[in-house]
């Protein structure tokens, strides 16, 4: 039973249903809610999806994680690093947008006392 | 000089603020003027240099990453650094006027859009790309939430929102090119990007073309761009017309022709470009805030470019470069002086703004108007008649009947305009333009002129970019690391 999962297609088919869906709440959290917080949480959960999908699909069974230490004998035996390297600035690049919503969330919240993204419409002619 | 330095000394910059800001506004407001002088300098020393032009870093391309100078990027460099130029310039008067503002907040967030502007015209990874893209995403956000009011804070919320969903698209569109060709080098894509399954590969454009269209103001992603331009300061929305708009652009057709993707999405390119012009003219017409029509202007002008930059033709494409220098000096032209009226006014409307007297800013202001409209002897009118020269030569006359007609209501509220700044009914308040604004205006209007009576001063340096545009095989040999 437990084989069925030591293997690589299983898991890259694991890993893409699972981020499909977490992608999809995302998308319903954009769609839905009119909480700015709630909003910006829903780009944060829509981004970690991406992030799995694309580090999962490098991933193959028996490969180790591309860092120097005593379980990397060869350069053959480790998963391929540039995916790592990019998700990982990624990740940066994604919680300082998300650090400077909250940070302009509060702003329009101490001024208005409102955080309802439905309800900014002041900008019209 | 290598190019790796047109992000490195911003970013200093921006990090030196502080510092800059305990030595008193003097230093720090010239810091910035010094930064865009030097950038500046130095593109104009690349002018005639043998091209293209590589710097690279650490390790060889298509492995490492490398900096790339070629006849179209060197076009969007020199509108670049002229444009930050001038607005450092008129951020000089604008503190001085208003003291009090946070100096420091505007320029480390100026001079990093900058470099994330270069750098994403500069890169030859795709993936850097994707960072200089959050770079200048991250600094227009904040620059248009300068005003902490409701109304810029709505802007810089409003404008990270399309940002997130932007940015989203692209990185999964670069983590499919990634899967199925394993590079993130642009030459090595370009070459490979034809063994993509077709169905994937539409994806691909798919995506690309909703990341870049949206921050690029094209059609059906473009509802948000009056309203950020409504909220934000007139300098800020000047560097947003001439200089993120553009870069974006860039970025988008660099793509366009490096994927060879012309023989397959030409018309649809062209149909959403005309869209955008055709849409965005006629909202344009009962627009009260002077900020929300020119934003709509803008829109406009940039369905034009992408009418005719998507054509393949090279008279069309020089003729839309042409253009697009042009609408940037013209916008530029426009919203700085606007700025000036806005300052004094305390008010966007454009009933209200047009009580102002003032000999000078009329005559800029109508020079900046009737460019963009096209009308000789100035340089809009040169770019508009190369564009329509250029779709004549290709016997695309639907495209020429098309942009004609369109052109007649953009016509409208820009003789509406210019009709009401020339009413002496009602002229009262007189407004004072400082000796900063007095020089950068004139040099603006100059260039405007002269690129109208001498077009062949500024053909030269887009036929050049058109043909590194079209004929990328130089690029694709520096970006492989051939003969280096």
């Amino acid at each position: 039973m437990l084989d069925f999962f030591n293997n690589t297609q299983t898991i890259h088919m694991i890993i893409i249903i699972g981020s499909m869906a977490l992608f999809f709440i995302g998308f319903y959290g954009i769609a839905t809610q009119k909480n700015l917080v709630k909003v910006l949480v829903s780009f944060d959960i829509m981004e970690s999806a991406l992030f799995l999908f694309f580090i999962g699909l490098h991933y193959q069974v028996g490969l180790v994680a591309p860092i120097v230490d005593k379980n990397l004998k060869t350069f053959t035996s480790m998963v391929d690093p540039v995916p790592q390297a990019m998700i990982l600035t990624t990740i940066v690049i994604g919680l300082a947008v998300l650090a400077l919503g909250l940070s302009f969330g509060i702003e329009y919240y101490k001024l208005t006392g409102r955080n309802d993204i439905s309800k900014m419409n002041e900008l019209r002619d | 000089m290598s190019l790796g330095y047109y992000f490195l000394l911003p970013v200093l910059f921006s990090f030196l603020t502080p510092y800059f800001k305990k030595l008193g506004s003097f230093t720090l407001r010239g810091s910035s003027i010094l930064l865009s002088l030097v950038l500046f300098l130095q593109t104009v020393a690349y002018v005639g240099v043998k091209l293209p032009q590589i710097s690279q870093f650490s390790i060889k391309p298509p492995l490492g990453i490398a900096f790339i100078l070629d006849g179209y990027s060197l076009l969007f460099l020199l509108i670049f650094t002229f444009s930050a130029l001038v607005v450092s310039f008129y951020m000089y008067w604008f503190f001085e006027e208003n003291s009090g503002r946070d100096e420091a907040r505007f320029y480390v967030f100026f001079n990093m859009l900058i470099a994330g502007s270069i750098g994403m015209i500069l890169s030859c990874d795709i993936f850097n790309l994707y960072i200089f893209f959050e770079i200048t995403g991250i600094c227009s956000y904040t620059l248009s939430a300068f005003n902490k009011d409701k109304l810029g804070l709505e802007s810089g919320i409003k404008y990270l929102i399309i940002g997130s969903i932007a940015s989203i698209f692209i990185v999964f569109a670069i983590m499919l090119i990634y899967l199925q060709i394993g590079t993130v080098n642009l030459g090595l894509i370009a070459q490979r990007f034809h063994l993509i399954d077709p169905k994937i590969s539409v994806l691909i454009v798919l995506m690309l073309f909703i990341g870049f269209g949206a921050k690029a103001e094209l059609f059906p992603m473009n509802f948000w761009a009056p309203d950020i331009y409504q909220g934000s300061i007139s300098s800020v929305n000047g560097l947003f017309s001439s200089v993120v708009a553009k870069a974006y652009l860039f970025v988008f057709f660099h793509l366009f022709y490096l994927f060879n993707l012309g023989s397959k999405y030409m018309l649809f390119v062209m149909v959403i470009g005309a869209i955008t012009f055709l849409v965005s003219e006629f909202t344009a017409l009962n627009q009260t805030n002077v900020k929300r029509l020119f934003a709509y202007s803008t829109l406009g002008q940039l369905g034009i470019l992408f009418m005719a930059l998507s054509t393949n033709s090279s008279q069309t494409v020089s003729g839309a470069l042409f253009h697009l220098t042009s609408h940037s000096i013209s916008k530029l032209l426009i919203f700085l002086a606007l700025g000036i009226l806005i300052h004094k006014f305390k008010s966007a409307k454009i009933d209200i703004l047009g009580n102002f007297k003032s000999g000078f800013l009329t005559i800029v202001l109508a020079i900046g108007f009737l460019s963009i409209l096209g009308i000789p002897p100035f340089s809009g009118f040169v770019g508009k008649i190369l564009i329509l020269k250029g779709f004549a030569l290709s016997q695309n006359y639907t495209a020429i009947a098309f942009i004609l007609l369109v052109s007649i209501v953009e016509a409208i509220y820009f003789f509406r305009l210019t009709a009401m700044m020339l009413d002496k009914k009602r002229a009262k308040v007189t407004v004072k333009v400082g000796s900063v604004n007095y020089i950068i205006l004139t040099l603006l209007a100059v260039l405007i002129i002269l690129f109208g009576v001498y077009p062949s001063l500024l053909t030269h340096y887009t036929d050049l970019a058109t043909n590194a545009l079209l004929h990328p095989t130089n690029y694709l040999n520096y970006a492989l690391g051939v003969g280096l």
